[in-house]
This record gives C-alpha cells, sequence and structure tokens, in this order.
C-alpha cells in the first residue's frame, strides 16, 4: 500500500513536471521523456505487473492530449515495461553501467515505436531514428540519470534510482 | 508464480493475463477510429484522470501555459496602452508642430485661443473660442489656423471672443487670385455652406481652377497675403458679362481646435514675411518671448 502510494505520488510529481518545465528544457528539438524513468524504475522495482499498468496508466494521460492517436503511448510504455522486465533478467541490475545502458535502449525504442506511429514514410522514420529519436534517447538518459545519481546522493534514495533492485 | 498484486501463488496464465490485457487494449485503441478516440478521451479526461488533469493543468491549463498567458496578456495590455498614448502624443505632436511652425513664420503678435463651441445654424459658422489675453484683442482682429484664414472677431465677452468664419454668408474680404492678382470679393456662399463665393468677377479676369486664393490687404480687417483657399470651379452669371469663382476653403471651422488671432506686430506691418505654410520658415533661434501676451516670431536681428 505505502509503495503503491509512492508510486502514485513520483508519477504525479513527475507527471507536473513533464507538463510544466520540461518543455523549457527542450534543446534542438530533443524533448526529455521523465515519464519513462518512471515507467522504467517502477518495472525494475516491482515488477511486469505494475510497469504495465503504471505504464499504460501513463500514456493514457499523455494520448488523452491527443486523442486520434489514443492508445499510441500506452502501447509504447507497456512494451517497454516488457522489454525492460525480459532484458533486465539477463544483466547485473545493480551496475548503474548497465541500467543506464538498458534505459537508454529502452528509451530508444519507445522512442521509436512512437516515432513509426507518426511517421508518414518508411523513409522518414529511418532518418527519424537518427535525426530525433537516437539524439532523443541519449538526452531522456541524461536527464533521466542525473536526476536519479542526484536523488540518491542528495536525498539518498537508492532504492528509487540506478540501484533499483 | 507468485500473484504480482497480492504475493499469493498463480498460474502462469493468470500472471502474464494484466500485461497482456494491457497490451491488447492499447492496440485496440489504438486502431479505433478517431471518432470513437476523441470520445473516449473526452470521458476519460473528465472523469478518471479529471483529478489528474486538475492537478498537472494538462496541455493550455497547464502551470506553463497559464504563467505564458498571463505573461502574453500583461504585455499586450501594456503594449495596448502605449500604442494608445503613443497615439494621442503623436497626434498632440503633430498639432502643436504645425502651430509652432505657423508662429515662426508670423512677424505679427498671435495670441493662442481655444475652441471652445461651435454654431452652424442659420447665421452662419460662429466660433466660441476662449483665451488668457482677450484684453489686447479688438473687434474685427482675423483669426487664423495653420491652414490659412478662418474668419474674425465679432464680439467680445470676458475671455471669449465670438468669432465669424469665413463660411458665414455675412462675411465678406477682399481678395486676390495669387498667380493673375486679379481682386475680387469674398463671402460665405448661401447655397453651400462649405464654399465660398467671388461674385462679379469681369469676363477679362483670369480665374483659374487651382488657383490659390489670398487676401488682398484692402481695407482694415484683413492684413495682405493671408490664405483663403482655392479656386474650385468657374462659372459664368446667368446674366450679363460676369463670371463667379466657387473657393474652397483652407481652414475648415468644423476642424479648427486652436486657433490664433492676429494681431498687428510692436515693430510695425510693413515688411512682413509671407503667411504659406508652403514658404521656408525662419531658423528656430528667432523665438522671441513678448510680454505675456504670446509668442513673437520674426527674422533673426541681424547682428
Amino acid at each position: 500500500m505505502i509503495q503503491g502510494l509512492r508510486i502514485a505520488v513520483a508519477v504525479f510529481v513527475v507527471l507536473v513536471a513533464q507538463g510544466t518545465w520540461v518543455p523549457r528544457i527542450s534543446w534542438l528539438g530533443w524533448q526529455p521523456d521523465l515519464l519513462l524513468g518512471v515507467v522504467f524504475f517502477v518495472s525494475l522495482k516491482k515488477g511486469l505487473h505494475w510497469g504495465v499498468w503504471t505504464g499504460f496508466i501513463i500514456g493514457l494521460l499523455v494520448d488523452i492530449e491527443q486523442p486520434e492517436r489514443l492508445g499510441l503511448h500506452s502501447l509504447a510504455y507497456v512494451l517497454s515495461a516488457f522489454g525492460i522486465e525480459r532484458w533486465s533478467k539477463n544483466f547485473d541490475r545493480s551496475s548503474p553501467i548497465v541500467v543506464g545502458i538498458l534505459f537508454f535502449l529502452i528509451a530508444l525504442g519507445t522512442e521509436t515505436i512512437r516515432g513509426f506511429a507518426l511517421s508518414e514514410s518508411l523513409l522518414q522514420w529511418l532518418i527519424g531514428i537518427f535525426r530525433w529519436y537516437l539524439p532523443g534517447a541519449l538526452y531522456t538518459l541524461l536527464w533521466v540519470g542525473g536526476t536519479s545519481w542526484i536523488l540518491s546522493r542528495v536525498f539518498g534514495w537508492k532504492d528509487w534510482v540506478l540501484h533499483a533492485t | 508464480m507468485i500473484n504480482p498484486w497480492r504475493g499469493k501463488q498463480s498460474t502462469p496464465v493468470r500472471s502474464w493475463a494484466g500485461p497482456v490485457a494491457a497490451l491488447l487494449v492499447s492496440i485496440t485503441l489504438l486502431a479505433l477510429p478517431d471518432r470513437v478516440c476523441h470520445t473516449i478521451g473526452s470521458v476519460l479526461e473528465y472523469s478518471v484522470f479529471a483529478p489528474y488533469r486538475y492537478a498537472v493543468g494538462w496541455g493550455q491549463g497547464s502551470l506553463a501555459a497559464r504563467l505564458e498567458v498571463r505573461r502574453l496578456s500583461k504585455l499586450e495590455t501594456t503594449a495596448g496602452l502605449d500604442q494608445m498614448q503613443m497615439q494621442e502624443v503623436s497626434e498632440e505632436n503633430r498639432r502643436l508642430r504645425r502651430l509652432l511652425g505657423l508662429r515662426r513664420r508670423a512677424a505679427d503678435i498671435l495670441i493662442p485661443a481655444t475652441v471652445v463651441s461651435r454654431e452652424r445654424g442659420r447665421g452662419g459658422d460662429v466660433l466660441l473660442v476662449e483665451t488668457d489675453a482677450a484684453e489686447t484683442i479688438r473687434t474685427g482682429s482675423p483669426v487664423i489656423v495653420p491652414e490659412g484664414l478662418l474668419g474674425s472677431v465679432v464680439s467680445q465677452d470676458g475671455t471669449r471672443l465670438r468669432v465669424r468664419c469665413l463660411t458665414n454668408p455675412q462675411t465678406t474680404a477682399s481678395v486676390l487670385d495669387q498667380r493673375t492678382r486679379d481682386e475680387g470679393i469674398l463671402r460665405g456662399a448661401l447655397r453651400d455652406r462649405d464654399r465660398l463665393v467671388i461674385l462679379d468677377v469681369p469676363v477679362q479676369a483670369d480665374w483659374q481652377v487651382g488657383d490659390r486664393v489670398i487676401t488682398s490687404g484692402l481695407g482694415d480687417v484683413f492684413p495682405r497675403g493671408l490664405l483663403v483657399g482655392t479656386v474650385e470651379q468657374v462659372e459664368r452669371e446667368a446674366t450679363g458679362p460676369l463670371e463667379r469663382a466657387w473657393v474652397r476653403p483652407a481652414a475648415s471651422p468644423s476642424r479648427a481646435e486652436e486657433v490664433f488671432v492676429l494681431l498687428p506686430g510692436a515693430a510695425g506691418t510693413g515688411d512682413r514675411p509671407d503667411w504659406f505654410p508652403s514658404d521656408p520658415e525662419p531658423a528656430l533661434s528667432t523665438l522671441q518671448l513678448d510680454d505675456g501676451r504670446g509668442l513673437t516670431f520674426g527674422l533673426a536681428p541681424s547682428p
């Protein structure tokens, strides 16, 4: 119950951040996806069920802003949660570097899924991988990783951040 | 397998049912038509996710957007006020510059006065103007505006002067065609209140459309050279070898706000500069303050 409440609070805080000041740190059209960070850490910490449903709900919250794409972000986050569940078992989850690389791959996958649905042609999607999705995933990694590092150092929230297990 | 929600044992099928359901729902939502998606989105937005939406202020209602809208709204209001003030100042500046320009052209004393009332009844155009130096003004003094001659003072009551305009049928003035120097007697037209007419023009005289009409200086009322207007039409009288010239007045009584009463200068009226606004202006250094009755302007004193 307490953990569920913590997840709800974290989702709420990140949603507020994503809707308010995150657009202001957009750089060259790239914007960090802090919501993916929440899905990622919930998936690592709580497992597949929590990760999938957290991603589904967060995705719906994002999607209602653009109802014609309803389900797109949900699908992307749900698939991310599946990917985290699948891959995280094969790596050392206590290593921040490994977790960081995993997060980058998940972010790239999420961006690519979203980009595939939004692109008008295959060529545009392929170009978008290098122009948008790859740098976007890196930018997200920088912000989520940096925020996690600060939280772990300053507040000692090690069970929430990179040392997710 | 352990149930992820309750920590109890669960079959593999059940443990995967939830995540797979979420996946299927997402794919289904993505495949639905836009109209249905909009409906579902609206329902979710104002029901299940209403608290979130309210708290986060999603989209346009977000905190960032609100701050931005507030900032832009404030900026727009300020800009609107500034623009209105600028327009007012600009208009005032333009009017005062014209008045100042006229002052600099005059060698006589100009007493400023403000129009406080306009009458355009059966008796003709009459302005009521107010000035602080009314005691120095005598009946019959010409009244001018930057555009040209407006009329003359016909009566005085304290600080208020009654000005009969040129367009008043009771007003007459001796005028010249500036180009040909032909003379005529000008008066306000009875049938056309916005024009002036010169009656009994000999057919030998050469009044043409577009000619500038100025005061001739004959008589004691108007000094020579004040712009009256331009010839707009010349027509033959119905009887006799005479013509009449219609003149469009340069100064409009309906637009006058500040006027000047013209008094003879202290140095006499012998060598006046031209009155026309198109003439070159003397240097600004020629401005001289008089004894409080107004501003006296003239040519720069020789060293």
